[in-house]
């Protein structure tokens, strides 16, 4: 392609085509090099040092002696660690069913309001939420002799009382369901849908395109490659999910909402270092397998 | 309003599904708004039932009495608080705009050019290059990081020496600089992300007819993708300035001079040790507790953090709304095509 | 970049490329040296703010603080060349404080839980770590051990190693677990005090009167299975359901299934009080411990006539609400917790909570900050403290209000210049309840007779998974077959764990450890020694430790 472009230059001072590739080869990486640089000091040497801490004793003082794969072996003998993983990965799946798609309908709707009411739905929709405030929120919502939600449950829907967070078989998914209107990045979803054209829409119309259609073959196809983007975030994100968990249930009842994050920090505050760097490393190859798996997959290129 | 039809709005089916949607989008704004109105109502609530269950819709004797107190807390808690609020606020903002100022643009470059410049197999092992480090839960990198700012590039806490001599290796020391925050957030694998996602919805034709009029490829960039991208800097900035904003742990270890620490420092380690007493062993709600005495000599409580909080999240409201006008420039591009 | 007025955007990402370069200049140097031995060093030690704070400013200090003020300035006064310099440190956050003490930043005292995980054996493998510095110098040259209170000095479990190796100050006295209850409502019911023997029968008939109408006899968080059957012996490192086998791996292992019958009997008792009797406020998300939480929320405002604590807190609970220490004592007593249905209590009547400190000191700084740390706090400058508070308010309950009482050194009785006692000024009734509790005869403590291991072992996490879901899971469970999945658990993970322990060190303490436990428990719970401790003694120890 880029050959191509080159090809068709009229200007006659351009270079020879070698010289010019060569020079564009190294602006381009000079775009990346600055990044490179960070990344390389800050993101993977320190990560380096850590996956090799967890073939070590990984003191925190002392002398550092080689274990090797013990670290690995004690936890895959722990019968701790699969209920973590499965756990993870159920939250995962749960979360990313319930609370992915629903913000970029959202963003498609609050895009619909007059430009004056969207000024102010997007204020306060997307109004960033404070950790303290919103935990007191949900504590209260959830709690099962006063909570909103039991009120809802036995006196709107006449139920018996539920358990909510101390249910083993539905915690997970109570923990998702505030998700589905605290998921962050509706706001980038916004900046993608004003890329896009009115004209598609209007054009369109004509072709008797109506509300849903107009979404499935506009607006979401137009958002594909943002959609990849924030799904592979949401993938990373979930499974390493700790700080909802920790806050609302400390991982019970029975285990059933302590993930493999969660199990690190309690690996870490026992003193075991080298066993937490180790989890995290398994953690580090499976959501890895699961990003690849889903790029090969998930194309994202909208004019495909 | 693309998706409603332009004609036929008073219909009473398009009138019913446009209502319901209005009907749908306030219900969320309700549900958004009610933490926030429950921070504000225990802030003004006096101190003996801030923390009753259930929260009360409106307190029985409002009282000013928290945020009179939190708003002079250097004052009345030296103790608990070594420098002026302002002081705190300050250090945040050099803190957050100087890691924006280098991370939007060392990140957003190297986005771009993997979109966009580099293809094939480089552009794929960059990709992973860029976000392999997201797949790591931070925490355990955290003491090789925090090492690295004692003694770059060395994540030792004493430097080596030279081999053959008394020398240490001449090392750089970030730590306890407000670049021990900066530097380490040059380059954001989440940004990263966000920015390649925008950029690669933007079709190549565009670029390769900027080629094609011998723009440099810095030049395209500048002239052609930036303006019509404002509204994903908007976004990324307004993301990257609560993630710096609301950074605790990171600043906490690097920074011990209360000149420089930040506000979450300070905040957070109040609320901390409140919450901290909330906790299921005796020795740890005891050993928290034993600094609450002070704080609750002095007053402090529920109410008191909640006035915290809000001040803490101020900011970022504050920067929402100005990312917001930016976010809305792309609105006026779009009418423009 | 602090030198450059205005950047263009492109200066700036020549900038950013070389970022780190540029900050050679600025920020270049390698890490000074601890002063020249032999002459006059200047010493400066690093706090956090707490409990060793800089002295306070302000217009309007409280007694308290122009007490302290005036004790830290005698101190420096006695040890020119000190310096104390304040930090903005969190000790409380572990992922902090291990990161600080891994790079040699941390300040110079810290709490000796929140890395030893607040547990005996968590500590000593920290020190073992070298996570706390050894002080047996410093503490000996400054005579800490004579400041005291005795009993203190006695209970080392927490701050010394089994050889007399010190590496922590004990900083106060930390009273069993109880509870705090409403002395109006229980004299509704005609009683006056909680006897000490009280047994969990007794209290779930006690909260089943003491509930009426929207008021609950009882708030109890998600943790009281922990606090139920550990008094049938039965808990995570309980004296029936956990024996040593000496070995190259973990030491110890587990059994729940021996005893299984009791464990259903605890959460029997339990959910009948929740869910039957419905006379506790509870809810499995309320985890707080504290003054400050939901659970003492209830009670402040009187809708529970009790609230799990410990005693330290009476002085924080008086503050919050906005009361005399008098008026507390009016208002609440405190009473430990209930006994097992068979008299056993695996409680001691205290334990001790010491600081350690930074392990980068050399032996000097230590020395200098085991001395401020002493005298501040136990010595010559708490006294100080003390009659400051005094002669400000005029007012020996102010002590108390602001030093929760009883302290870790000898003046919990009198302090020089200040009259009368603080057991008179701290309520009579209230004290009179905690001298009783502390003159209680003190079980074995394991950590005392076996060396520390270096690895921690298993931890307590699967204990706690089948706490929460017997205390309050509505789904059908079957405590035999969770007893028997936890013991499976516990002891699979307990294999893998590489043991640093010597043998025979190990089955010696062994030995002399169930030789005590035996007669305190003859002494103590001769019911308990005689249906429950001897069949376990029979099996699990005798035919291997004799």
């Amino acid at each position: 392609m880029t050959a191509s472009a080159e090809t068709l230059n009229p200007s006659s001072i351009a270079p020879p085509i070698e010289v010019a590739q060569r020079r564009r080869f190294w602006t381009n990486w000079l775009f990346v090099i600055p990044a490179m640089l960070f990344q390389f000091f800050w993101g993977w040497y320190p990560m380096v040092v850590a996956i090799f801490l967890s073939l070590t004793n990984a003191p925190i003082r002392g002398d550092l002696q080689w274990r090797w794969f013990e670290n690995y072996a004690r936890l895959v003998q722990d019968p701790l660690v699969p209920f973590a993983f499965r756990v993870t990965l159920v939250y995962a799946a749960l979360s990313i069913a319930l609370t992915f798609f629903i913000p970029i309908l959202v963003a498609i709707l609050l895009m619909e309001m007059p430009p004056k009411t969207m000024r102010i739905m997007m204020i306060l929709w997307y109004l960033p939420l404070s950790g303290i405030a919103s935990t007191l929120f949900w504590q209260y919502m959830y709690n099962e002799s006063f909570g909103i939600f039991q009120w809802i449950a036995t006196a709107v829907l006449g139920l018996e009382p539920q358990a909510f967070l101390s249910s083993e078989r539905w915690v997970l998914f109570w923990l998702v369901v505030p998700g589905i209107l605290m998921y962050g990045p509706g706001l980038y979803y916004m900046a993608g849908l004003q890329s896009i054209p009115k004209s598609y829409y209007e054009a369109a119309e004509i072709e008797g395109a109506g509300f849903w259609r107009k979404i499935w073959t506009i607006s979401l196809p137009r958002l594909r490659p943002i959609i990849a983007m924030t799904l592979t975030f949401a993938i990373i994100g979930s499974l390493q999910e700790f700080t909802w968990m920790d806050l609302m249930t400390r991982g019970g009842p029975n285990g059933a909402s302590r993930t493999v994050v969660m199990y690190m920090f309690t690996l870490l505050n026992n003193g075991r270092y080298g066993d937490a760097t180790a989890l995290a490393v398994m953690l580090f190859i499976l959501i890895m397998a699961i990003v690849l798996v889903y790029r090969a997959v998930f194309k994202s290129d909208p004019d495909v | 309003m693309s998706l409603f039809p332009a004609v036929g709005r008073k219909q009473f089916r398009t009138r019913l599904s446009w209502y319901t949607v209005v009907a749908f989008l306030w219900l969320g704004v309700v549900l958004h708004l009610l933490p926030f109105y429950l921070m504000m109502v225990i802030s003004i609530t006096p101190a003996s039932e801030a923390m009753s269950m259930p929260p009360k819709l409106w307190p029985s004797q409002p009282t000013l009495a928290a945020w009179r107190l939190v708003l002079n807390l250097s004052e009345v808690a030296k103790s608990v608080l070594a420098q002026p609020l302002s002081r705190y606020f300050l250090n945040s903002l050099i803190m957050t705009f100087g890691t924006m100022a280098l991370s939007i643009p060392v990140t957003s470059l190297a986005a771009y050019a993997v979109s966009k410049l580099i293809k094939g197999r480089a552009a794929k092992n960059l990709f992973i290059f860029f976000i392999g480090t997201l797949m790591l839960p931070g925490i355990v990198s955290l003491i090789p990081s925090f090492l690295l700012t004692r003694n770059f590039p060395f994540p030792l806490p004493v430097a080596p020496h030279i081999p053959g001599t008394d020398i240490p290796f001449p090392t750089l020391r970030l730590w306890n600089t407000y670049w021990a925050v900066i530097v380490p957030a040059g380059f954001s694998a989440g940004n990263f992300l966000l920015f390649k996602g925008f950029f690669d919805g933007i079709p190549d034709s565009i670029i390769n007819a900027a080629r094609v009029d011998g723009g440099s490829e810095f030049n395209i960039f500048r002239r052609i993708i930036l303006p019509m991208s404002i509204p994903v800097y908007a976004v990324v900035a307004y993301f990257q300035f609560g993630a710096t904003w609301d950074s605790y742990l990171w600043p906490l270890v690097v920074i011990q001079d209360s000149k420089i620490a930040p506000l979450t420092v300070a905040i957070r380690s109040i609320t901390d040790a409140f919450n901290y007493a909330g906790t299921t062993n005796p020795m740890t709600a005891f050993g928290a507790s034993a600094q609450m005495n002070e704080l609750l000599r002095q007053g402090l409580s529920w109410n008191g953090l909640m006035v915290l909080g809000l001040l803490q999240a101020l900011p970022v409201f504050l920067f929402f709304i100005i990312a917001r006008e930016y976010l809305l420039k792309g609105v006026k591009i779009q009418g423009l095509k | 970049m602090s030198t450059s007025t205005r950047l263009s955007r492109r200066d700036f990402l020549r900038l950013a490329a070389v970022g780190a370069g540029a900050l050679a200049l600025r920020a270049c140097g390698v890490r000074p040296g601890n002063g020249t031995p032999g002459t006059t060093t200047r010493i400066t030690l690093k706090t956090g703010g707490w409990p060793i704070d800089v002295p306070f400013t302000g217009e309007q200090l409280s007694a308290f603080q122009k007490g302290y003020n005036k004790a830290f300035q005698q101190w420096l006064d006695l040890n020119p060349g000190v310096t104390v310099e304040k930090i903005e440190f969190n000790v409380w956050s572990a992922d902090a404080l291990r990161t600080a003490v891994a790079g040699g930043t941390a300040p110079f005292q810290y709490p000796i839980g929140v890395l030893g995980g607040w547990n005996v054996p968590g500590i000593q493998a920290s020190f073992a770590e070298g996570l706390f510095a050894d002080i047996t110098a410093a503490f000996h040259n400054n005579k800490v051990g004579d400041l005291l209170d005795p009993k203190v000095a006695a209970s080392t479990s927490r701050w010394q190693t089994r050889d007399g190796i010190v590496f922590g100050i004990p900083y106060e006295v930390v009273s069993s677990e109880g509870f705090f209850f409403n002395r109006a409502h229980l004299a509704e019911i005609g009683m006056d005090e909680i006897p000490l023997t009280w047994t969990w029968q007794d209290m779930r008939e006690l909260a089943l009167k003491l509930t009426k109408g929207e008021r609950k006899g009882l708030a109890m968080a998600a943790y009281v299975l922990d606090w139920i059957l550990p008094t049938m012996g039965i808990d995570f490192d309980g004296l029936l359901s956990r024996y040593p086998v000496p070995g190259r791996s973990f030491n110890w292992r587990w059994d729940f299934t021996t005893f299984v019958d009791d464990i259903a009997e605890g959460v029997n008792l339990w959910r009948t009080m929740y869910f039957e009797d419905q006379s506790v406020y509870s809810d499995p998300n309320f985890w707080d411990f504290s003054q400050n939480g939901q659970l003492a929320a209830a009670f402040y405002a009187e809708k529970a006539s009790m609230t799990p604590g410990i005693h330290l807190f009476f002085s924080d609970m008086a503050n919050k609400m906005n009361k005399t220490i008098r008026e507390a004592d009016e208002f609440m007593g405190f009473v430990r917790q209930p006994l097992g249905p068979l008299g056993f209590t695996y409680q001691l009547p205290f334990s001790v909570s010491a600081w350690a400190f930074n392990p980068d000191l050399n032996p000097e700084e230590l020395d200098k900050a085991v001395s401020l740390f002493s005298y501040m706090l136990l010595g010559d400058g708490f006294v100080t403290i003390a009659q400051e508070i005094y002669k400000e308010t005029g007012d020996p309950s102010e002590i108390v209000r602001a030093i929760r009482w009883p302290f870790a050194n000898k003046y919990s009785h009198t302090i020089p210049g200040v009259p009368g006692t603080l057991d008179e000024a701290t309520g009579k009734r209230y004290s009179e309840a905690i001298n009783t509790l502390f003159s209680q005869p003190k079980l074995p403590e394991v950590g005392e007779y076996v060396p520390a291991e270096v690895n921690r072992g298993p931890g307590d996490t699967p204990w706690y998974d089948k706490l929460t879901r017997w205390a309050y899971s509505t789904d059908p469970f079957d405590v035999k077959a969770d007893a028997a999945e936890l013991e499976k658990i516990l002891n699979q993970q307990a294999k893998t764990f590489p043991s640093g322990v010597d043998e025979k060190a190990f089955a010696e303490g062994i030995h002399r450890y169930y030789q005590d436990v035996a007669a305190f428990l003859q002494a103590n719970a001769p019911t308990f020694y005689e249906q429950r401790f001897k069949p376990f003694y029979d099996l699990r120890i005798k035919p291997e430790f004799g």
